[in-house]
């Protein structure tokens, strides 16, 4: 948002726009890729993390488990089908992500070519 | 609409960026600020848009438009078109939505009707000759394009006052000089109070009724175009408006010296530096019984309808430039490294000594 200065929003505040006016027509429309591919990287990690939700949130069953916790739990439990159909759902995850994320780059690329 | 503007100034931290100013800008006048970058001009332009606040200082600095006071207005009820240097345009809308978005954030009381939005667009969009691209996107258009976009969208909201800043200064010299002629023609049909800013004085003499100088946050002058040239109040603006040949010597029983060269002069004894144009200066093969000024030309370039000639010698501090008339250039058959003399045709000298220089010229 830096690197776009914020010559939009002034030329937007000149030609009338309230405050709430430019931001929903100005600037969030130029940040939107941007902001969705952080939502994308920031899921990724959050699929991902293992060791710090477990040191800190304690891993209580349905109030503060998170799915790879979960998987562990399971796991110790000796549910094995439990922790597979749990391990099979985060690989899944991961590739919707993955999709996602690919699918956002090539959009990026050929807006790029575009412009 | 008129501006008048009272005791403006502004800091940015410990820099002033504008000493305290007063500028009256007439109904339906063209004014250019020109000046060197970080002279302030562009700081005064975003004061009278609003998009800069004055300094609060212990005299009340005010702005007006007409009788209305905006010295407190936000930039958005001031109603004003504001034209930036780089366009400045939505880039995820089209050129219809640029130019329709004035209109489109209108509250719902005042917003015309979809039909009426499109024709009025449509209208401002044939004005700018763009009319065929209203579907395309600003990375789509060249720049000049752009910024005939970036009118166009100022306009829509049919400002009283119009400011421009730098509006051509990122354009190549043809298409920046179509869009001046067609700037002007507008001003013309539409009469309304335009300001613009800009850094090249050749823009400013062509397009203002008035220009106002600025250096230093300081206003050195304000004129029109031709008085400005015709007679400057000040070595600066002297400087800033054009090329300068400077003579520096000293005087002795009106005869002015300096190394070899020497010249008459009506100038009471002491050190003196004079000033003078490029088309100022004539070229000789002899010099005469008024002056004896040897140089030797280390540079020829036809420019257009004249011919510049830069001139060195031992007793010249900085090359000299002279403009030569093409039948002059032919008739001396000037080539580099030839030996002439110059005569200063009209001069102009600036005491500094005084504050408030009267400037004294004479025709030779």
């Amino acid at each position: 948002m830096q690197a776009q200065g914020s010559r939009e929003e002034e030329a937007a505040v000149t030609l009338g726009a309230s405050g709430w006016t430019t931001f929903r027509r100005v600037t969030l429309p130029n940040i939107r890729w941007a902001l969705l591919y952080g939502v994308i990287l920031t899921n990724a990690r959050a699929v991902g993390e293992f060791g710090a939700v477990s040191v800190v949130s304690g891993a209580i069953r349905g109030k503060t488990n998170t799915l790879p916790l979960h998987l562990e739990q399971l796991y110790q439990d000796y549910n094995a089908v439990g922790a597979f159909a749990c391990a099979a759902l985060l690989a899944f995850i991961a590739l919707l992500t993955l999709a996602a994320k690919a699918g956002l780059e090539w959009r990026a690329a050929r807006r790029e070519a575009f412009a | 609409m008129s501006i008048h503007l009272h005791n403006i100034a502004k800091h940015f931290g410990t820099t002033q960026a504008l000493e305290p100013i007063n500028l009256d800008i007439h109904e339906g006048e063209l004014v250019g600020l020109l000046g060197p970058s970080g002279s302030g001009k562009t700081t005064l332009l975003r004061i009278i848009a609003g998009l800069e606040n004055a300094d609060r200082t212990a005299q009340p600095s005010k702005i007006l438009f007409g009788d209305r006071d905006v010295t407190n207005v936000h930039v958005r009820d001031r109603r004003i078109g504001f034209v930036f240097q780089h366009y400045a345009l939505f880039r995820h809308m089209s050129v219809y939505d640029n130019v329709a978005f004035g209109l489109t954030v209108l509250s719902r009381k005042r917003r015309p009707s979809s039909g009426e939005i499109r024709t009025r667009v449509f209208r401002l969009l044939e004005m700018v000759k763009l009319e065929h691209l209203a579907n395309r996107y600003p990375a789509q258009l060249s720049g000049g394009q752009q910024q005939r976009v970036s009118l166009a969208r100022a306009l829509a909201v049919e400002p009283e006052v119009l400011l421009l800043d730098e509006p051509f200064g990122a354009l190549d010299a043809k298409v920046r000089q179509e869009l001046r002629r067609w700037l002007r023609h507008l001003h013309d049909e539409f009469n309304f109070t335009s300001v613009f800013v800009t850094h090249d004085q050749e823009e400013a003499l062509e397009l203002s009724d008035r220009v106002v100088v600025m250096s230093n946050g300081r206003i050195e002058q304000i004129d029109t175009p031709d008085e400005l040239y015709r007679e400057p109040k000040n070595r600066f603006v002297f400087e800033f408006l054009g090329d300068v040949n400077h003579l520096e010597g000293k005087v002795t029983n009106g005869v002015l010296t300096c190394g070899d060269a020497y010249w008459h002069v009506d100038l009471p004894d002491g050190h003196e530096e004079l000033l003078l144009r490029p088309h100022e200066v004539r070229l000789t093969e002899q010099p005469t019984s008024e002056s004896h000024l040897p140089v030797t030309i280390t540079a020829i370039s036809p420019v257009g309808a004249e011919v510049r000639v830069e001139l060195e010698a031992d007793w010249l501090a900085q090359p000299w430039l002279a403009t030569v008339r093409h039948t002059d250039f032919e008739h001396l058959a000037l080539r580099r490294g030839q030996r002439l003399f110059a005569h200063p045709r009209h001069w102009r000298r600036f005491p500094k000594a005084e504050p408030k220089a009267t400037e004294q010229s004479r025709v030779a």
